[in-house]
């Protein structure tokens, strides 16, 4: 009788330890995604693509210098038509013209490599095509 | 029979050691780890320094202007502090604040001047030039990190304003 009780006890105690042991190291790891701070971050990476132009990424868009290597080879390569046009319309530019692997380097260079996404996010960029409605994905490239 | 039952023990606690151990395993693998980098994104507290005079406007949006800049890193620490702080729920009981510019290459500064660009005040609200982004509140509790991305110097980085209590 008293052997049996101190056994319940004790296999009680293991339970509670481990409880509380999971407890514990899932709350240092666990990590549910903040719902509001993603679209804040949605909302910044979209008004930054929106707002910022070629010139304010590029020493002098006129001779084709520029930080971001891509923009640059774009640039030598003639296949910018607007070179002070903002990200996105860069983007839509080059939609147009079948240019898909270009927007890959470029969200690569300017905003992942250097860490302005925060990590533990993914980015995914989509265009809606006005006469179809039909939604394609310019980042990351889907081949076909 | 003392001796099986000793053997019995060891082998409970061994078991319960590993029972933990897989535990632990299961949640690291399949549980993601919180971010590093815990900014807050969004425009609130950037209203402030949007909204401030506009020699001192150094930010517009997502653009950085770098004379505006300079201006702004040169005002008197309280109106620098109140500019930026304006618009969060931290004015009047803010000890420190400390603004800089990151990315993974690491700090960035502007035009090879000392701490302009990062602006670091004290308690005591005299300018320490540079403020440690690894350690930007001291001894002070981290409050808030904003965070916005912005383009400066023709590379596109991240704005951080750390408001310590």
């Amino acid at each position: 009788m008293k052997k049996g009780y101190f056994y319940t006890l004790d296999a009680g105690i293991a339970v509670i330890i481990l409880v509380v042991g999971f407890l514990i190291i899932a709350a240092m790891y666990l990590y549910a995604p903040d719902k509001e701070r993603t679209e804040a971050i949605g909302n910044d990476i979209s008004g930054l693509i929106a707002q910022v132009t070629l010139d304010d990424i590029c020493a002098d868009m006129d001779i084709c210098d520029c930080t971001y290597a891509s923009v640059e080879e774009l640039c030598e390569e003639g296949k910018i038509r607007n070179r002070h046009a903002t990200i996105m319309e860069l983007f839509g530019q080059l939609y147009h013209d079948n240019e898909r692997m270009p927007i890959e380097a470029i969200v690569n260079q300017t905003l992942i490599d250097n860490g302005v996404l925060p990590r533990n996010f993914k980015l995914q960029i989509m265009l809606m095509e006005p006469a179809s409605g039909r939604m394609v994905q310019l980042y990351p490239l889907v081949e076909g | 029979m003392r001796h099986a039952k000793a053997q019995a023990a060891s082998l409970d606690a061994v078991i319960a050691v590993a029972a933990i151990l897989f535990f632990i395993a299961i949640i690291i693998v399949f549980f993601p780890s919180k971010p590093k980098d815990a900014g807050v994104y969004n425009n609130k507290a950037f209203i402030g320094i949007e909204n401030a005079d506009p020699a001192n406007r150094f930010l517009s949006g997502y653009v950085v202007d770098e004379t505006a800049l300079l201006s702004f890193s040169s005002l008197p620490e309280n109106r620098m502090e109140s500019i930026v702080l304006n618009s969060t729920e931290f004015i009047g009981y803010t000890s420190d604040i400390c603004i800089f510019f990151a990315d993974s290459t690491g700090i960035l500064q502007i035009n090879g001047m000392n701490a302009v660009g990062q602006v670091y005040l004290d308690s005591s609200k005299t300018i320490k030039g540079v403020c440690d982004p690894s350690n930007p509140c001291k001894h002070y509790r981290t409050s808030s990190v904003y965070t916005r991305p912005v383009a400066r110097l023709d590379t596109i980085t991240n704005l951080h304003v750390v408001v310590c209590t």
